[in-house]
């Protein structure tokens, strides 16, 4: 127990990397991923093109890779020209990669709108934009939530990725713990942080829905 | 308020060849209560959604008080809408479903909840205000998509088969205020539907559309008493009119067999001699109400009386109805409730004759006496309509009776 204590401050010194790391990426995905969703549905077909092929590319390949492409790759392509610090090459990788899988999420709740609730707007007088952003989003955001809560726990969970280009989260001072002290603990701690976290979303996205299931 | 026009209105949906709006010319009065009826799939609500603008007008010009609307967008149309599906806004109380539009207009305050207030006066709705679409019956969320219109104070109301997802008792009851709102504003109502009920009641002027083209329009009364083709005759009442094809011989009209043998009016079988259907065939049409039980149709009519089987009794409360074959043709009478006959029964009944129509069994317009009822068409002369008789004159409009 008295070990638990002493390596825990240590530990938590690392959330703020985990915490903003998710934070950063849920704030720079979810506006990402509406626009994507909307240009998937764009009459412009290389647009939509584009956007297909980049949502291709960011789902058909592993995070990891993307992480280690984007932080040891493009210093090697560009003759150390684009060098990102470790946070930011993070937060960059995480909201592109996550921007591609709301995207989809997104692009699949605007179709299930009734064309109804379009037409109904245009003949009230409200302007195509003013009808998305105001009649669309807030029925669209209803319909996403359960797979929206789905992705926020896989990005708490995906946030100990960062590991691999030595970002200095709670599992990167864990893993430190484990080896100089030769004990599983540090990563027991950890698990509990995480699982701790996933049940804290687990709970809100469950508060979020419930004041939604009033209009259902 | 506004005079409508639609000119030579035709829509083909793209990849498709078959045009699904191929020519349709229409007028429309101030303050008129419009009703496009139709099957499925006629191309009823494809009009409606041209007028408001929703769907782009291939070719042909749709005006309003003058002005060509085809590139106006919907807000600007003056217009205002009622869906099949209520198209609510379900994260919005029903008053900010209402005042939605004129919010974003930045209308004040007050003359907002003034138009909201009085909207929900007129349709009942003031004390369901705070609720959500998600708490509110069929019926009451019709209305509120009514007051929601209502609220835009449009020169226009397009009404898309408002009444198809409610329960019978709950659409006569709501056909009864789309009525009175009709009155109480005074503007022009354009109203789709394929219940000819509904059309009946609430109609000033029917227009009746097949596969995008107007087969008649008129009165209400107009097309149930006088239909200008055979679409229209079987379209109109229910249930729909019998036809039978039997052939002119002098006075009667007699089946291929001999075994029915109808006496017609002298008139009547005078003016189908004088249009040269005299040994020739043609469609009888009779009304299911114009079938009669009675002793005394029988004393009137002698010569029309037919003994049938009946293949089903089914008594409906303030009537019955017997349906039976004539010549392999399904038939159906509506009788008296007091009626007491069995499946399987003989009966004797009597075809009121003067209330007959005919229709020519090529071209299946109405054959009517010259000079007596004739439809004023607008492709065609008078005298040319009097000579249709062998052409094939699809999709002829007809409306008003002399």
């Amino acid at each position: 127990m008295n070990y638990i204590f002493s390596i825990l401050p240590d530990i938590l010194t690392g959330l703020n990397i985990t915490v903003g790391l998710f934070i950063l990426t849920l704030l720079g995905a979810t506006p990402l991923g509406i626009l994507i969703a909307i240009g998937l549905r764009s009459q412009f077909f290389i647009l939509r093109w584009l956007l297909n092929a980049y949502v291709w590319i960011i789902r058909g390949t592993p995070l990891m890779l993307q992480l280690m492409f984007f932080y040891f790759g493009l210093p090697l392509a560009t003759d150390n020209r684009l060098v990102f610090p470790k946070m930011t090459a993070a937060v960059l990788v995480f909201v592109l990669n996550y921007a591609g899988y709301l995207a989809e999420i997104f692009r699949g709740g605007i179709q299930a709108i009734p064309q109804g609730q379009y037409d109904a707007a245009f003949v009230l007088g409200i302007s195509h934009r003013q009808a998305f952003s105001k009649i669309i989003l807030p029925q669209v955001f209803k319909i996403v939530l359960p797979s929206f809560g789905n992705e926020v726990i896989n990005l708490i969970k995906d946030t100990s990725l960062g590991y691999v280009i030595s970002l200095v989260d709670i599992l990167y001072i864990a893993q430190g713990h484990a080896v100089a002290d030769v004990s599983l603990m540090p990563y027991v701690i950890v698990a509990v942080l995480y699982l701790i976290f996933t049940a804290l979303a687990t709970v809100i996205m469950k508060k979020i829905e419930s004041n939604y299931r009033e209009w259902a | 308020m506004v005079e409508m026009s639609l000119e030579h209105i035709r829509k083909i949906y793209p990849g498709q060849v078959v045009a699904a709006v191929p020519d349709y010319s229409l007028q429309i009065k101030d303050g008129e209560f419009t009703v496009f009826i139709g099957p499925s799939g006629s191309g009823k609500s494809t009009v409606l959604r041209m007028i408001a603008g929703l769907e782009d007008i291939t070719s042909g010009e749709f005006k309003m008080d003058g002005k060509v609307m085809n590139d106006v967008e919907p807000k600007n149309r003056g217009i205002a809408m009622v869906f099949q599906n209520y198209a609510l806004y379900p994260h919005m109380t029903v008053f900010d479903n209402m005042a939605f539009g004129l919010k974003l207009r930045k209308e004040p305050k007050d003359k907002i909840k003034a138009a909201v207030d009085k909207a929900a006066d007129l349709l009942g709705l003031t004390d369901f205000l705070d609720r959500k679409p998600a708490n509110l019956s069929g019926g009451q969320r019709q209305r509120v998509a009514l007051g929601r219109a209502m609220v835009r104070d449009a020169k226009v109301m397009l009404l898309d088969e408002p009444l198809s997802n409610l329960d019978a008792k709950l659409r006569v009851e709501m056909r009864s205020t789309i009525a009175k709102l009709h009155q109480e504003l005074g503007n022009n109502f354009i109203y789709v539907t394929h219940d000819q009920i509904e059309a009946m009641t609430m109609a000033d002027r029917i227009v009746l559309i097949d596969h995008g083209v107007i087969q008649q329009d008129g009165s209400p009364e107009d097309l149930y008493n006088h239909p200008g083709n055979k679409f229209v005759a079987g379209f109109m009442g229910s249930p729909s009119m019998n036809f039978l094809n039997l052939t002119v011989s002098g006075t009667q009209l007699v089946s291929k067999d001999k075994k029915i043998q109808l006496t017609m009016p002298k008139g009547t079988a005078h003016f189908l001699k004088e249009r040269g259907y005299e040994g020739k065939e043609i469609i009888f049409g009779i009304r299911p109400e114009d079938i009669h039980t009675e002793p005394i149709a029988k004393d009137t009519y002698p010569g029309d009386t037919v003994k049938v089987r009946l293949d089903l009794v089914e008594p409906l409360g303030a009537e019955t109805m017997y349906y039976f074959q004539l010549d392999s043709q399904q038939f159906v009478a509506r009788v008296g409730a007091r009626e007491i006959s069995q499946t399987g029964d003989e009966a004797e009944l009597t075809f009121e004759m003067p209330n007959a129509h005919f229709f020519d069994p090529e071209t299946e317009l109405v054959v009517v006496p010259d000079g007596e009822t004739v439809y004023k068409s607008p492709t065609k002369t008078e005298s040319d309509l009097a000579n249709t008789k062998g052409t094939k004159l699809e999709g002829q409009k007809f409306s008003k009776r002399y």
